[in-house]
């Protein structure tokens, strides 16, 4: 049976604009607004959508980086926003996190061995000897050898590094991994070789991930159910069969269509060419987001009315006035 | 080469180049040659530091001081662009030849509005103009470039566009000089798949309208196979393969090339481990002896590591460069 490891409801994360010359807020940049997920253990939980559709935000934000303005995140049954320091760095150890740039995030003055070593450092009390034992073994899962151990990052591959990343992201045996564009700063190569250790690791570890990307192909290779976002909102919810096969809300279909493909099919539709650019998020449209590009407007309903998340069937959801009822 | 002389536009030969760090000479082009012929689009295609920009800024001699062009020609409609002076190049880059860069922000000065770094363009083609008509040839170009409202675009500095409206703008000015060849370096990689769709849509309208040769320089396969009639295929200085983007994609010869398009992640692969290439883009200061390609390859036999392979026309227009071309079949369609 599958359980819910992760259960976001109703987030919502407002960042405040300020300006003039005492800064006054003057408005809010609804970068995750009323959000619910739920991601089951050890799936491969997909979000996708484009630059500042909240992706990030939301990400950061069950991890607790960011503090949201309302809403519930329950992890494993805890709810993360009620508990205090001590008790939310104990759950921390079971959620970890791998982002895009591996450079950026390994501190170029420390060797590998201390980067790893850490999470270790943070939550155990084990002894140096045993650090570099672990560090080690932590290597040789991800693929690298012990020689890598007395490295700095600037020796390593963009390809390595994010072995490295990973190796540290697994130092606690989390149950759950944020990956947030694991693949998109490594050429196709070197992306396929990362994929393949991350789909690994999830088998053998038994762990869940939120994989958050822009690249469709990565998504439709690895997650079991996909969320599509815009503008801070989910559009849809639904496995990857369902988003891929039959994309529901008009604006993953254009996504979907806009991807230029290495392996077209014939039975790939005429591409969808939205008009005008992504709205800013500080401002956004009235009534669905995605109107104002919308190539199956209805009429005054899409304008004037948010739609809710409409459930279409058990694992599917989509926010469209095009499915009322 | 089996192509009428008469119809290329540009013909790249025996290009070396090396570019001389701290840390030692850099080979970063060996031996590269192409051809773009009038009205086609040509793909160049490879990693990370395989050489595609390189080989566009020594085509339009924008190297940077510490490089140096050891060999070769750019032969532009008859006239060889690596031995001009300066001054005569500056008179083919920008008004034959025009370049799109990535990232669309970096390419536009912060300062000024539109209008005025377009118009600053159009003083150099149009001496003899009046600023009232190059206001309205400037709006013109613009909305070539499909932007609504040039009016009120022309009044607006460059933070005020979104990213895809900034590559319209450079489009625009791209274009202000009726080039006859774009040299287009990953020209919507910084850009949203749906913003990246529209450019897309805008660039073969564009193409077909003026009758332009494009070089895309890109890593997107995606995109190649879209947009692109021909295919060059670059790895670690040199090219491996070239050929028409339909048979470079069903029947790929070079093991690079089959290398590189097997580990494009799609969901038909779902399920199945994905293939990759074996091993690391080796460091172009030290590179390995003969074909580059050599330490990495599963198909390598001893006169690889003695000698470089030169591209061979294999069937008509199909250039490989390799000594042992893989016998089966391809098997990703």
């Amino acid at each position: 049976m599958t359980s819910t490891l992760v259960d976001v409801k109703d987030l919502k994360v407002h960042f405040p604009i300020r300006s003039g010359t005492i800064p006054r807020v003057t408005g809010h940049v609804k970068a995750v607004d009323d959000v619910s997920l739920d991601i089951n253990a050890g799936e491969v939980f997909g979000l996708v959508g484009e630059s500042g559709s909240g992706k990030t935000t939301l990400a950061r934000t069950i991890l607790r980086l960011i503090e949201p303005t309302s809403g519930q995140i329950l992890f494993d049954g805890v709810d993360l926003l009620k508990i205090g320091k001590g008790e939310l760095k104990r759950t921390r150890k079971h959620m970890q996190v791998v982002f895009q740039n591996p450079f950026l995030s390994l501190n170029p003055r420390m060797t590998v061995r201390n980067l790893i070593a850490e999470p270790f450092k943070a939550h155990k009390k084990i002894t140096e000897e045993e650090i570099t034992q672990r560090a080690s073994r932590l290597l040789k899962l991800v693929g690298l050898s012990e020689e890598h151990l007395w490295k700095y990052s600037i020796e390593l591959s963009g390809g390595q590094a994010q072995r490295v990343c990973i190796a540290r992201a697994l130092a606690l045996e989390p149950k759950f991994v944020i990956l947030d564009e694991p693949t998109s700063s490594l050429d196709v190569s070197v992306q396929a070789q990362i994929l393949n250790l991350l789909k690994e690791l999830q088998k053998t570890l038994g762990l869940t991930y939120l994989l958050i990307t822009h690249d469709l192909g990565v998504i439709e290779y690895i997650a079991d159910r996909v969320a599509v976002m815009y503008l801070g909102k989910i559009a849809e919810v639904g496995t990857f069969e369902q988003v891929f096969g039959d994309p529901a809300h008009p604006y993953t279909e254009a996504l979907l269509s806009a991807v230029p493909k290495v392996d077209p099919a014939p039975t790939d539709k005429a591409r969808i060419i939205l008009r005008g650019n992504i709205p800013s998020p500080a401002n956004p449209p009235s009534g669905c987001r995605f109107h104002t590009r919308c190539h199956k407007y209805i009429g005054d309903i899409c304008r004037d009315v948010e739609p809710n998340l409409t459930t279409l069937s058990a694992t599917r959801k989509v926010a469209c006035h095009l499915y009322k009822s | 080469m089996p192509t009428n002389p008469s119809e290329v536009l540009l013909s790249v030969e025996d290009l070396v180049v090396h570019f001389h760090t701290l840390d030692g000479v850099v080979y970063a082009l060996n031996g590269v040659g192409f051809d773009i012929r009038k009205g086609e689009v040509l793909g160049l295609v490879g990693e990370t530091g395989c050489g595609k920009t390189a080989t566009a800024l020594a085509v339009l001699r924008l190297l940077p001081e510490n490089a140096e062009v050891i060999s070769g020609h750019a032969v532009f409609e008859g006239r060889d662009l690596l031995t001009k002076s300066t001054h005569e190049i500056a008179s083919i880059r920008g008004r034959k030849i025009s370049m799109i860069f990535q990232d669309p922000a970096s390419s536009l000065n912060p300062l000024f509005r539109i209008g005025t770094q377009l118009i600053d363009v159009l003083k150099e083609y149009y001496p003899n103009y009046h600023e009232a008509e190059l206001i309205k040839i400037a709006q013109e170009k613009l909305s070539i470039a499909e932007l609504p409202d040039p009016e009120s675009v022309m009044r607006m500095f460059p933070h005020e566009l979104s990213g895809g409206m900034q590559q319209r703008v450079i489009m625009a000015v791209a274009l202000s000089s009726s080039p006859s060849l774009i040299i287009a370096d990953e020209p919507t990689t910084a850009l949203d798949v749906t913003i990246q769709a529209q450019l897309l849509a805008l660039l073969k309208k564009l193409k077909e309208a003026l009758g332009l040769s494009v070089l895309l320089i890109t890593h997107n396969l995606g995109l190649v196979r879209e947009l692109c009639d021909r295919v060059a295929i670059m790895y670690a200085g040199s090219i491996v393969e070239i050929a028409d983007v339909q048979r470079i994609f069903q029947n790929p010869l070079h093991p690079y090339t089959r290398g590189l398009l097997s580990s494009v992640v799609s969901g038909r692969l779902r399920g199945q481990t994905l293939q990759h290439i074996p091993g690391m883009v080796p460091s172009l200061i030290n590179p390995p002896s003969g074909c580059r390609f050599n330490p990495r390859c599963p198909y390598v036999i001893p006169v690889c590591k003695d000698k470089r392979p030169e591209l061979t026309e294999v069937e008509p227009g199909h250039l490989v460069a390799c000594y042992n071309i893989p016998k089966e079949a391809w098997w990703r369609t």
